[in-house]
């Protein structure tokens, strides 16, 4: 008898297995234009992004098979913004309903208006705070953290170290610009004085007079640091060491403040940065991140909800008690009003977690990590009507 | 004379700890490379030994002649001979084993391969493998159910309780849990089964039989944020009285009650508090604080910390022999 009841046991869920429900995904990756001045170990990995979707769709279909749901990916990296719209629509018509887009404002922009709405994107990779608080999109969800959550989780820091008199340098690209108003809005929210602002727009070849040019360019009234807005890593990277007087960095350089570095060990991470860089001969980076948490939500979803529609995994997916691990030590959830993935902001330089935000003691009636980013009264987004 | 003589006896007890045959206390130092004695009797520790890379598991022998350590990052389970402190064999465990359990049989040892989503059977006597099954992500806790029939093992990222046979090594069963489930314990009379979930909050307790969820038991300690309550390490007594769940970074042991699965209190411990053991005569609770890099023990009949103890880098797993 109990060999019976066992063989049939084992055939539910050999049955289980065999008949994968698939969703269907599309990774769409806008090519970053990269100025020539670049140093070559600065830009950007090849398949960055992707590469961090693969990862999870390999992570969520391990889970998956044990319940008969899978992720099937498309992916794509293209120039141009009609490329990627034709793109978009030919996978649609081959039943994509999810699209995860790394592009610029325009091409985002474009790419919403172009879709129709029942294709929900999963944004990871544009950081502009607008999308956040005034443009808001139908059926987005944002995985990459927006600039105000990078700056304010600095701004906090600042307040932990009592370092509050800033100079600011900020680049002349939009990115920079619109890092630049993060930054002071940063500043304004957190008590911090800009002393400074100061801006870049020079062309001359830094290499070998770096120490002289920026210590006569940071030349000014005293600062406790200097917060640097240089978004396309032109000249940020040699700041540091190089202020006219000695004192920290902080910003797209020095000290940073991202979704995901090299650096992250703690909460079980080491495991996901080994299975990645064994099967990419590189580490992980933001970009990969913010795709692969993307992918984890859409995974945890399909598990909560046992469905494959679009438009039950973004309900899931909003649904107050949703929440996803994402090996930064605290549940990770979206923003029922922007759609913005609500996460701990780890601060770090190039070989050491240095902190993470929220820190201590900046409280919120809702979750902590709300302090970090807009909030729901500075937003007019309302993608969900449920908290 | 004779007064005299014991005295000498207990002087070179003490400065032959290894020697000593009192009971004693293993704690695993996983950024140390090494285990820590702590004598149980004094509750000190009495000497250090160097093992494998980024050791985590920790348990006796049946016998308790020896300890069998996983070596995570040696890939490898080390066999310690406990009377001379000496490496004295390998086992072999697949890659990056982190946590096993030992069969009520003595023989067979079950090891979670964390990185390769694998569960490595081990014939101990012939040191060999029998068989590895596929499992979910990131395998983690490995609990036997008494009388040695069921094995499960969580996988951390698929959110999975994975139920196996271990007389056909078959996965029969695999239960959702919250998310991040670390450890797995059957209660002494096999009826119920304990899954922690760090990242959820959570310990599901299921009826072992129809393998549903009875409670889903929720955390609270006071002046915590609901976030840092993260359950990790279960310990139940076999009297069936009570549970012990590591918090995590809370820094908090919840008590249990297992008859009802209402929380009953919450001890303060030292930092990031993962793994727990008892005494065999369960008198004694061992805490191994990873942040704080020390041990508390907590008094079971009062239900008080007494001491803790300061040990090596990231304590990891824990333990005990009792002679």
């Amino acid at each position: 008898m109990l060999a019976c009841s066992m063989s049939l046991l084992l055939s539910f869920f050999v049955n289980a297995n065999s008949q994968i429900n698939e969703l269907k995904v599309g990774v769409l990756v806008q090519s970053p234009e990269i100025p020539s001045a670049v140093p070559d170990y600065l830009k950007p990995n090849e398949g960055e992004g992707l590469a961090g979707a693969l990862q999870a769709a390999k992570d969520s279909n391990r889970t998956g098979k044990f319940l008969g749901l899978g992720i099937n990916l498309n992916m794509a990296q293209l120039d141009d913004q009609q490329a990627l719209i034709s793109q978009a629509k030919e996978w649609m018509a081959d039943g994509v309903q999810i699209l995860l887009v790394d592009a610029d404002t325009q091409a985002l922009l474009a790419l919403r208006k172009a879709l129709p709405e029942e294709l929900i994107l999963i944004n990871t990779g544009n950081r502009e705070d607008s999308l956040r608080t005034e443009t808001c999109l139908a059926n987005t969800l944002h995985t990459a953290a927006s600039f105000s959550m990078q700056t304010d989780a600095l701004a906090q820091w600042l307040r932990s170290r009592r370092l509050s008199e800033v100079m600011l340098v900020k680049g002349d690209s939009e990115s920079d610009k619109k890092y630049a108003e993060a930054v002071k809005a940063s500043l304004k929210k957190f008590g911090h004085k800009l002393v400074a602002e100061k801006s870049w727009s020079f062309d001359t070849d830094l290499r070998r007079v770096a120490g002289k040019e920026l210590q006569a360019f940071t030349q000014g009234p005293e600062y406790d640091l200097v917060w640097v807005a240089d978004t396309r890593n032109l000249f940020g990277q040699l700041l540091p060491y190089n202020t006219f007087l000695p004192r920290p960095v902080v910003g797209t350089h020095g000290l940073e403040a991202g979704e995901w570095s090299q650096v992250i060990e703690a909460w079980g991470a080491v495991q996901m940065q080994n299975r990645f860089f064994k099967d990419n001969q590189r580490p992980m980076t933001a970009r990969d991140y913010n795709a692969w948490i993307a992918i984890r939500a859409l995974s945890e979803a399909m598990t909560k909800t046992r469905s494959t529609q679009g438009a039950e995994l973004l309900a899931a997916m909003l649904h107050p008690g949703f929440y996803i691990a994402g090996y930064k030590g605290r549940k990770l959830s979206f923003r029922p009003w922007s759609g913005q993935l609500r996460q701990p902001v780890p601060l770090f330089n190039q070989q050491a977690l240095v902190a993470t935000a929220p820190f201590e003691g900046f409280l919120h009636p809702r979750n902590e990590m709300d302090t970090l980013g807009a909030d729901r009264r500075e937003s007019r987004c309302t993608l969900a009507s449920q908290e | 004379m004779y007064l005299q003589s014991l005295q000498k006896l207990c002087l070179i007890a003490l400065l032959l700890p290894g020697l000593s045959w009192a009971g004693q206390v293993y704690v695993s130092n996983e950024k140390d490379d090494t285990v820590s004695v702590i004598d149980l009797d004094s509750l000190e520790v009495v000497d250090t030994w160097l093992v494998g890379d980024r050791p985590r598991g920790i348990i006796l022998s049946k016998d308790q002649k020896y300890l069998y350590i996983c070596a995570s990052e040696s890939d490898t389970i080390q066999i310690l001979d406990r009377a001379t402190g000496q490496i004295v064999g390998e086992l072999p465990s697949g890659e990056d084993p982190e946590q096993f359990i030992l069969h009520p049989n003595g023989d067979w040892l079950y090891a979670a391969n964390e990185d390769d989503a694998l569960l490595t059977v081990i014939d101990i006597p012939g040191r060999k493998v029998i068989t590895q099954i596929d499992v979910g992500l990131e395998p983690e806790g490995v609990g036997i159910s008494p009388d040695g029939n069921t094995l499960i093992v969580t996988s951390e990222t698929s959110n999975m309780a994975h139920w196996i046979d271990t007389r056909t090594n078959e996965n029969i069963h695999n239960s959702l849990v919250d998310a991040r489930p670390r450890d797995a314990k059957f209660t002494a009379d096999g009826k119920q089964l304990w899954v922690s979930a760090e990242i959820g909050g959570t310990v599901s307790v299921f009826d072992a039989n129809s393998r549903e969820e009875i409670k889903k038991i929720h955390f609270s300690p006071k002046g915590v944020h609901a976030d840092k309550v993260q359950p990790v390490g279960i310990r139940l007594t076999e009297n069936g009285k009570y549970a012990f769940v590591a918090l995590g970074p809370s820094n908090h042991v919840a008590i249990v009650d297992q008859q009802t699965l209402e929380v009953l209190d919450y001890l303060l411990v030292g930092r990031r508090v993962w793994q727990i053991t008892m005494t065999p005569d369960e008198k004694m609770l061992f805490t191994t604080n990873g942040v704080s890099g020390d041990v508390s023990v907590i008094d079971v009949d009062r239900l008080k910390v007494i001491k803790s103890i300061k040990v090596g880098r990231f304590p990891w797993g824990v333990a005990i022999a009792d002679e």
